[in-house]
């Protein structure tokens, strides 16, 4: 019961939300016709869950998410990690390109990736990929450079190696720097995944919002917002306590 | 660290060697044939490519569009997230605590599958595109101007509080200064995400911006390089994105020169003279290029958008496919007769543009 009360205060302002959803289309303050009320949203969920064709599409744009935030990470944190290790000059004049990289849009690489690869499987991945890669890249080198100095000094003053200040060192002390700009990509990912599929695919949520919004299903339209916003926020969760559990390895 | 003084000169030389050496491998690994020039031309044909279409395409009236539209959207965004922000901030601080959860869902959802819903209510003219690209940035904007207005020293506001400083000079006075920082860092988050949205909603349905042209040039290929016109059009948009944040990073050393750079996202922090006062010549010139934007832009982009209507890349772009979509259109059998009582379904151009199938890019490449 503590625990109930205690979740129902902290998502008060949710909970009035959805009830005024509910609301404002049973008295018809909006349109039914554009808002459908939640409860028939939920009820088309479960109607589509029941046949199977939501969880296709459901597995089917999370394995490209998390994918494309797979690569990102295994790309970005060693790039980034190599950064820090090079001379001060040389992040100088790499700096500049990078920037300019991380301007690059995901979609006009789309494009470029499909002449190279067609429109598989592995292109909208990539796209994910390049959307996630920098704010991993740059978060991991930024934890890096701002680790405290006093430990580093500390820790050069025992004589540890290059490779085991970096990584017993520098990276624990990095990691919640990290984890700041995987959750941050985790964003990227689900917002240009939608964008991705609804461009280039047939399956997945984004082509599943596309279709219904090509053919005016308000209904399944607003499924598909509900579920996205759903999966956006329990990934964010997830990531979050993932920080908290695994917490610095390193200070304690 | 290492050395942090270094020179000037040697300073301006490192930054641009990087470029440069971009710069000749993009030309010279086409050239050689390491890399296929007709997938990956050299630089010297994009550069080309690009005088080509500002001749015949109207890239610099796209450009005012896509720059256009990103300018309104922030500045709608602003409007409305710095007085919400402030007042959530600083004198409803609990329900600010409160809405956090709803505020972080709302910001979830994706401004791509409610497109529809803001058509049905602001039709397909540019009012809908900046209602998006309003949302897009509103959510960000907002978590930094409530945590900027919190951070705002709070020895300050207890000094203006016991002078008795009425609600609206506390506003302008303490807290729209004590959270500009935040506002502006931001602003430069959000206008980023914003203009990488915007291109994808130009691509899924606009009549002009980047994002369009970019579209139509992926179905247009040039001789003798295929795909030039879309490296000069990505080109135009990520030089865009370089200049926008690099706007507002000198904005932020200008205006806040008593602050201590944040330097998250670049490597090196640049050189920093010391200055006892605040540059204003920078901002002002950056505030009246805005207005100017926002009060010819908006024209200029209506135009270019009716012209593109009128003639349009239909040809190019094939209907929509109903192969891979039949079961789906059995399904919304009863809904479909909705479609011709809707605001948008009426006007010229939407068939084509609002509903490009993911068929033009598929069926190129099997």
């Amino acid at each position: 019961m503590n625990v109930l009360t205690k979740l129902g205060k902290r998502y008060t302002a949710v909970i009035a939300f959805l009830v005024l959803w509910e609301a404002s289309v049973r008295f018809e303050w909006v349109d039914p016709q554009f808002i459908p009320p939640l409860t028939r949203v939920l009820q088309f969920i479960g109607e589509q869950a029941a046949t199977g064709a939501l969880a296709h599409h459901l597995l089917i744009s999370l394995g490209r998410a998390a994918g494309g935030l797979a690569i990102a990470l295994i790309a970005g944190v060693p790039l980034g990690i190599a950064l820090a290790g090079w001379p001060y000059k040389m992040r100088i004049a790499t700096e500049p390109v990078l920037e300019w990289l991380s301007h690059i849009n995901p979609f006009v690489v789309f494009h470029i990736i499909i002449v190279f690869m067609g429109a598989g499987e592995l292109t909208k991945v990539s796209i994910i990929a390049w959307a996630c890669i920098w704010p991993i890249m740059f978060s991991t080198l930024s934890g890096m450079t701002h680790a405290d100095a006093d430990i580093v000094k500390a820790a050069h003053s025992f004589g540890l190696s290059r490779p085991r200040l970096t990584t017993k060192v520098l990276l624990p002390l990095a990691f919640p720097s990290i984890l700041t700009g995987t959750r941050l990509a985790a964003g990227y990912a689900l917002l240009f995944l939608i964008a991705a599929e609804m461009m280039g695919s047939t399956s997945g949520l984004g082509f599943m919002i596309y279709t219904a919004q090509a053919n005016y299903q308000i209904m399944q339209m607003f499924s598909g917002v509900l579920i996205i916003a759903v999966l956006a926020i329990v990934l964010d969760g997830i990531m979050s306590a993932a920080g908290k559990w695994l917490g610095y390895p390193a200070i304690k | 660290m290492a050395t942090r003084n270094i020179p000037v000169l040697l300073l301006v030389c490192l930054r641009l060697s990087g470029i440069a050496l971009l710069c000749i491998l993009w030309e010279v690994l086409p050239r050689s044939g390491l890399v296929n020039p007709t997938f990956f031309p050299p630089l010297s044909a994009v550069l080309q490519e690009i005088a080509a279409l500002l001749r015949d395409q109207h890239l610099l009236g796209h450009t005012i569009a896509t720059l256009w539209r990103v300018v309104a959207g922030i500045v709608l965004a602003a409007l409305l997230a710095v007085p919400a922000g402030a007042i959530l901030g600083y004198w409803l601080p609990g329900l600010a605590a409160g809405l956090n959860p709803l505020f972080r869902i709302l910001a979830q959802v994706n401004p791509f599958s409610l497109m529809t819903v803001f058509l049905l209510f602001f039709g397909i003219g540019e009012k809908a595109k900046l209602i998006i690209a309003a949302w897009v940035a509103f959510w960000p904007l907002l978590h930094h101007v409530i945590g900027g207005v919190q951070n705002i020293d709070a020895d300050l506001l207890k000094a203006a509080r016991s002078m008795g400083t009425s609600p609206s000079r506390l506003f302008l006075q303490i807290i729209l200064p004590g959270a500009a920082p935040a506002i502006l860092l931001g602003v430069r988050t959000s206008i980023i995400l914003l203009l990488a949205i915007l291109v994808a909603g130009e691509m899924l349905g606009g009549l002009a911006g980047l994002g369009w042209l970019l579209h139509w040039s992926s179905n247009y290929y040039s001789s003798p390089y295929a795909t030039t016109p879309i490296f000069a059009v990505g080109l135009c948009i990520s030089l865009i994105g370089v200049a926008l944040s690099a706007v507002l990073r000198k904005l932020e050393r200008d205006l806040f020169f008593w602050k201590p750079l944040e330097s998250a996202w670049s490597a090196a922090p640049a050189p920093r003279l010391q200055r006892s006062r605040p540059n204003r010549i920078f901002a002002v010139t950056v505030l009246s290029a805005m207005l100017l934007l926002l009060v010819a832009g908006g024209a200029s982009t209506n135009r270019l958008s009716k012209t593109n209507g009128s003639f349009s890349g239909e040809g190019d772009v094939p209907p929509p496919s109903t192969s891979g979509h039949s079961s789906h259109n059995e399904h919304s059998g009863h809904n479909m007769s909705h479609e011709h009582s809707l605001p948008a379904a009426g006007q010229s151009g939407h068939s084509g543009h609002t509903v490009p199938s993911a068929s033009p890019v598929q069926s190129g490449h099997p």
